[in-house]
């Protein structure tokens, strides 16, 4: 077992930032170097201004963080932000009993994510749509599919030496 | 289990025949039915039975129900249409008076978006332009002024007012009022917002009682009208274009549908303190022909994003109307409306272009508010649509810059699409502009006339009633008149009996 312990299970995306002391004028700089904090662009959607740019960011980051963290890393004057958080509903892993709730016939637990709604000052941004790949038709796919599908059950028939009556 | 079942068969078969029987309409036709199969003797048959024909009655059906309720409803669905139609005839065309009216559409708690008119977002002015289906008046973006204004007389008392008024500033300076330096440089930050507010209040006090009080000897309203302090103006209203929140199964009414909680309008309510509010028994002249073109663009006004996307905030809320003052007051018409926050924080922080959308922004907004309040206090709301435009005056200053900005309200049917109701609300607003430059030695220096001018024509706008229309023709008991019920007993006195003494 290593020095973190149970924190080892948890990603590194979504662990909590370690409280850290208020900062008073006088006192010595606090650094942190190698702050947990991310930002993720995400696809808005719903319309978009072309001013308005969505992000999901690590859950503890306030709307100062995020405009700071655009304008010295990226360089790109920020004009607002708003934050909203929402709540994604996933299954309840079994080691997690004490978050869970019933919700209809399911056991779900809430996890919170946060996204940000950053409006730029200056730049404009779409997000790019992906280009859509050569790809055959539904139907052709599904040919193709149970074609795979059938010679893999007759390898197995044949491997087994299953009779004729049973197999697939 | 078949036993059972042909048993339950039977039951159900015996109860249908049962309540056939037991009800008194089925039995009388039964009755009738069987006498005229009968063939009596002549001096057994009743006499009645000889006048029924032979033929049977016709049954008669009630009237088919048509598709959609009489109207214009564009994308709405028959049951959406339905229910607002009879909104409108069961529901608010029954009460008569103005209070349980208002009660009626504010007796409840829900989720509506915020729509204050200090909005500090960036690029908001659009976003409350197309929440308030408004277009703005202007050419080459340039400044229009409605010309009903050019009708107004102030040349025979302006060089009076405009004595009064300049006596005024320079007193208000010469007194001991903390500080009022500072407003001669209106882009100076130093001074706290609230210090700069408290000024600009006592400043524009003393102006607006120069003016009022020297022209009031030849102007009627402005002797008989109410000037109040501080006054609170709230309204709510539905807007097409942004879609209703998600609400929970278990929280929603067994009454209303899965179709009417997916409605494509949205509530929004407004509220904010308006500094001071002239009101006046007669509304303002409308300002442009609601057959005009500019009031029929609506199709201009949708709103095309999300307002979270904006940054905006919703929250559960009681809803509110209010139009500043008790119902009952004789004067229930909003002349103009006066604020003075002037945003300079704003300013110094985000820069001159953003102020300047969100200083446009709370003049346009606090006009809307106010019409749409006086016309809930003439009966008139989302179900029962305006006979006459609204009109609305905001003064934005702080005793030194002034910026005008004036309203139509032509339509409260918000919620229908553009294809249903073309109307369209128009708005006129000026850009900030100083009165005077400064002061030396306590003179007045660099005087506007051009502003002082418009000010004038503001206050002095006389209201009028509208030729021919009522003004609240939806409301039979006005509010603050008793509501005389109609089962009043009365007491006949048959006889009187007289005591001997």
């Amino acid at each position: 077992m290593t020095r973190l312990g149970f924190l080892e299970r948890i990603p590194l995306w979504q662990r909590t930032i370690p409280k850290y002391p208020l900062h008073f004028k006088g006192d010595p700089q606090l650094r942190v170097y190698l702050p947990l904090f991310w930002m993720k662009m995400v696809q808005p959607a719903n319309k978009f201004p072309k001013n308005i740019v969505l992000f999901k960011v690590h859950p503890q980051m306030s709307k100062l963080d995020i405009a700071q963290y655009l304008e010295k890393i990226y360089e790109t004057p920020v004009a607002n932000v708003r934050t909203e958080i929402r709540e994604q509903q996933i299954m309840a892993p079994w080691w997690n009993r004490s978050k869970k709730q019933w919700v209809g016939r399911k056991v779900v637990t809430r996890i919170p994510e946060k996204y940000a709604y950053v409006t730029l000052a200056k730049d404009e941004f779409v997000y790019p749509t992906p280009k859509k790949t050569e790809k055959s038709s539904d139907s052709e796919r599904y040919k193709k599919y149970m074609k795979i599908r059938e010679g893999h059950y007759k390898e197995l028939n044949e491997a087994l030496s299953v009779p004729a009556w049973f197999r697939r | 289990m078949a036993a059972l079942s042909r048993v339950r068969h039977m039951k159900s078969k015996y109860c249908i025949f049962q309540a056939i029987f037991t009800s008194s309409k089925w039995r009388c036709q039964f009755a009738t039915e069987a006498a005229r199969k009968i063939d009596l003797p002549s001096d057994l048959k009743d006499d009645a039975q000889e006048g029924l024909p032979d033929d049977k009655p016709e049954k008669g059906y009630p009237a088919v129900k048509p598709w959609m309720p009489p109207g214009s409803w564009g994308e709405m669905t028959r049951q959406q249409a339905w229910f607002w139609h009879r909104g409108e005839i069961n529901h608010m065309g029954r009460i008569t008076h103005v209070k349980e009216k208002i009660k009626f559409l504010t007796d409840k708690q829900m989720v509506a978006w915020k729509f204050p008119p200090i909005n500090i977002q960036p690029n908001v002015l659009k976003y409350q332009l197309e929440v308030t289906n408004t277009i703005l008046a202007s050419k080459d973006d340039k400044y229009l002024k409605p010309e009903i204004y050019q009708s107004v007389d102030i040349k025979t008392d302006y060089e009076e007012l405009k004595k009064l008024c300049i006596e005024a500033i320079e007193i208000e300076h010469a007194l001991h009022r903390d500080k009022l330096k500072y407003l001669a440089a209106a882009k100076d930050g130093r001074a706290k917002s609230w210090h700069a507010l408290l000024r600009g209040r006592l400043l524009t006090q003393t102006i607006l009682n120069a003016i009022m009080s020297g022209a009031s000897r030849n102007h009627e309203h402005l002797q008989s009208c109410s000037v109040d302090k501080e006054v609170t103006v709230a309204a709510c209203f539905q807007r097409n274009g942004v879609k209703r929140p998600w609400v929970p199964v278990s929280r929603r009414s067994p009454d209303l549908s899965k179709e009417l909680y997916l409605q494509n309008n949205a509530m929004f309510q407004g509220k904010h303190v308006v500094d001071f509010q002239v009101r006046t028994s007669l509304p303002l002249p409308q300002f442009i022909s609601p057959d005009h073109e500019m009031c029929m663009q609506a199709d201009k006004c949708v709103p095309q994003y999300n307002p979270k996307v904006l940054g905006q905030f919703r929250e559960l809320t009681q809803l509110e109307i209010t139009s500043g003052f008790n119902l009952g007051s004789p004067n229930e018409f909003t002349h103009t409306s006066v604020v003075c926050e002037q945003l300079g924080r704003l300013r110094l922080v985000s820069g001159e272009e953003h102020w300047e959308q969100s200083h446009a922004g709370y003049g346009l907004v606090t006009s809307f508010l106010s019409c749409v309040a006086q016309a809930h206090v003439q009966g008139f709301n989302m179900f029962q649509d305006l006979v006459y435009p609204f009109t609305a005056q905001t003064i934005h200053t702080d005793g030194r810059t002034f910026r005008f900005s004036m309203f139509q309200l032509n339509s409260l049917k918000l919620w229908k699409d553009p294809k249903a109701s073309p109307a369209s609300n128009v708005a006129w607003i000026s850009p900030a502009d100083n009165l005077y430059e400064g002061l030396t030695d306590d003179r007045v220096i660099g005087f506007n006339d051009e502003v002082f001018q418009r000010l004038c024509q503001c206050l002095l706008l006389k209201p009028s009633s509208r030729d021919g229309i009522k003004l609240n023709p939806n409301v039979k008991y006005k509010a603050g008149t008793p509501k005389i019920l109609k089962s009043v007993k009365k007491v006949e006195i048959e006889e009187e009996v007289v005591y001997d003494r």
